[in-house]
């Protein structure tokens, strides 16, 4: 099959916004770990890698310049660390609930931090952050868009986005 | 001299993340004020007088957009600086919330330090740098 130069310029741009997209994907899941949870990104990890494991998730849509979703997906271990950080309590005092918060914010403060590098320009509106129940449904749900896949040592962080201008036109990816 | 405080942001967690980083800044907290959204900052501020509020953006009942638009035509607090403390930190929002009379703005995620020192630049330039 023989590529247009229309197709390919498209092609072309495509890829450098995918690249970007990753780029600004784990700069943020970078500064917000180490800014407010004092983790570490220690290596990035392939998304098949973890995916039988058992995860909580949580998830944001935006609106404005562009419309488009964060998920998160927090090993089972994991978020308790990071949540007993943020309060600054034990474990074992954690409730739920706190845990269920936790992963809210940490969606939050990804998705801004995400849209801010990649739309500094733009009005966004960001809606409020869920977290949602672990089931297989969720899982097949954070299978898609950009993803990205951390090892912090003590757990793994999954996070998924999308971002598109024209819903039923242009989508991102 | 102690500061008081009122915290606006509709989640419970962040506000009482914002309040330890706030004591373990060392600065001088007096009173911690709390509150889920705009209209509810209000009431307190009817009640209470505080040297800065600290507000989130994204908010159920009344936004920080709102909020910091009735802070700005009401007289009697045109005066209390307001720092915005939120993701939303796109360069366009940010022009926007200073616009509407922000003093400060925190970008999430921050640092002990980095909120410390906004809050040390906009309560020197509300005290006209006599603090």
């Amino acid at each position: 099959m023989v590529e247009t130069g229309s197709e390919l310029a498209h092609e072309e741009a495509r890829l450098r916004e995918n690249a970007l997209v990753s780029q600004c994907l784990q700069e943020a899941a970078e500064e917000v770990l180490e800014t407010m949870f004092f983790m570490t990104v220690e290596r990035e990890v392939e998304w098949e890698e973890v995916s039988g494991k058992p995860h909580l998730y949580a998830e944001m849509d935006f609106q404005g310049a562009a419309e488009g979703r964060l998920e998160l997906a927090l090993s089972e271990d994991l978020a308790p660390v990071l949540a007993s950080g943020f309060f600054g309590k034990d474990e074992s005092e954690l409730r739920p609930s706190e845990i269920e918060a936790v992963m809210c914010e940490l969606a939050n403060m990804l998705c801004g931090s995400v849209l801010s590098r990649l739309e500094s320009g733009s009005l966004f509106q960001l809606g409020a952050p869920q977290a949602m129940a672990t089931d297989l449904e969720q899982e097949s749900r954070i299978n898609a868009g950009h993803r990205r896949v951390f090892d912090l040592g003590c757990g793994d962080v999954k996070i998924c986005f999308w971002m598109w201008r024209e819903p039923e036109a242009n989508p991102a990816q | 001299m102690a500061f008081d405080v009122l915290i606006v942001d509709d989640s419970p967690a962040m506000r009482s993340f914002i309040g330890r980083v706030l004591d373990l800044s060392g600065m001088e907290i007096g009173a911690r004020l709390e509150a889920g959204h705009g209209a509810e900052a209000l009431e307190i501020l009817r009640k209470s007088w505080v040297d800065v509020i600290l507000t989130d953006i994204n908010m159920p009942v009344m936004n920080g957009e709102e909020f910091l638009t009735e802070v700005a035509a009401r007289g009697d607090l045109k005066s209390v600086p307001v720092v915005v403390v939120s993701t939303d930190s796109t360069g366009k929002r940010m022009e926007r919330m200073l616009s509407l009379g922000a003093k400060g703005y925190v970008k999430k995620p921050f640092s002990p330090e980095s909120l410390r020192e906004e809050l040390e630049r906009v309560l020197e330039v509300a005290d006209g740098g006599n603090r």
